[in-house]
């Protein structure tokens, strides 16, 4: 159960909707809630570790992406499948979350108070 | 029901523009007797309230009729301040701040933080997000 559920499912720097979307997360640190973030589809990307944004004209924002439990974001989730079907795994990400099953997503998002998508 | 709405698309963007969606829903909310806490722009979304923006004739002038929904229902409307600097859509502090030749936000919205994002969720029963 969480008030606030967070799900990232674009791409890091195809565009600023991911970068907004953590400094959104972020910003909900600091209240008083209860906050889950879902990474989810190319959104697993934004985990991948080393990014080299030298060539892209944009500073990495993988730093804020690993702020997240300094910032009392704890309840971190990772879409398996989306994993997978990238050749990705766990242990390759630049951020420990759990891991979840389409299954346990339906439970998350159907338990969460609000969801907030970027 | 209050709902919060959150736009991220800008206005013509792509054959679905997703702001028109977000317009259209907030419209048909208040039409059934919704309350629509907040309205809050974020993202590319703040480009809904260019004042500069000019709509070649015959077309459907986007941030007009979000500024003429906004004043009609006298309905809560922040944007993101960070999200809006980096667009350029400044108020009259921010340009003055910024030492920037006009500011340029429609009537009705007011710049502000993240935090009034937050704060929404916590008052509405439910957030859609219009990405």
């Amino acid at each position: 159960m969480t008030d606030l559920l967070f799900i990232f499912s674009h791409s890091p720097y195809g565009s600023s909707i991911a970068k907004e979307g953590l400094e959104a997360a972020l910003a909900a640190g600091a209240f008083d809630q209860d906050i889950g973030v879902l990474f989810t589809g190319d959104g697993v990307w934004q985990l991948t570790k080393d990014h080299d944004t030298s060539n892209a004209g944009r500073k990495s924002h993988q730093k804020m992406a690993q702020a997240l439990p300094m910032f009392g974001i704890e309840k971190i989730f990772i879409d398996e499948l989306s994993l997978t079907e990238r050749g990705l795994t766990l242990r390759e990400l630049a951020l420990s979350g759990q891991a979840s099953s389409q299954e346990n997503i339906q439970s998350l998002m159907a338990s969460a108070k609000h969801i907030i998508s970027f | 029901m209050i709902f919060t709405i959150v736009i991220n698309g800008a206005p013509y963007s792509g054959a679905n523009s997703t702001s028109f969606q977000a317009l259209n829903f907030t419209r048909a909310l208040l039409a059934a007797g919704h309350t629509i806490g907040r309205l809050f722009f974020y993202g590319d979304g703040v480009y809904n309230l260019n004042a500069q923006a000019i709509t070649p004739q015959g077309e459907f002038d986007l941030p007009a009729a979000w500024a003429d929904l906004i004043n009609e229902h006298k309905l809560d409307s922040v944007v993101c301040i960070a999200a809006a600097a980096r667009r350029g859509i400044l108020d009259t502090g921010e340009a003055k701040r910024h030492q920037k030749p006009a500011p340029n936000l429609l009537a009705g919205s007011e710049l502000s933080g993240l935090g009034q994002l937050i704060e929404a969720t916590t008052t509405s029963d439910r957030v859609i997000t219009f990405n």
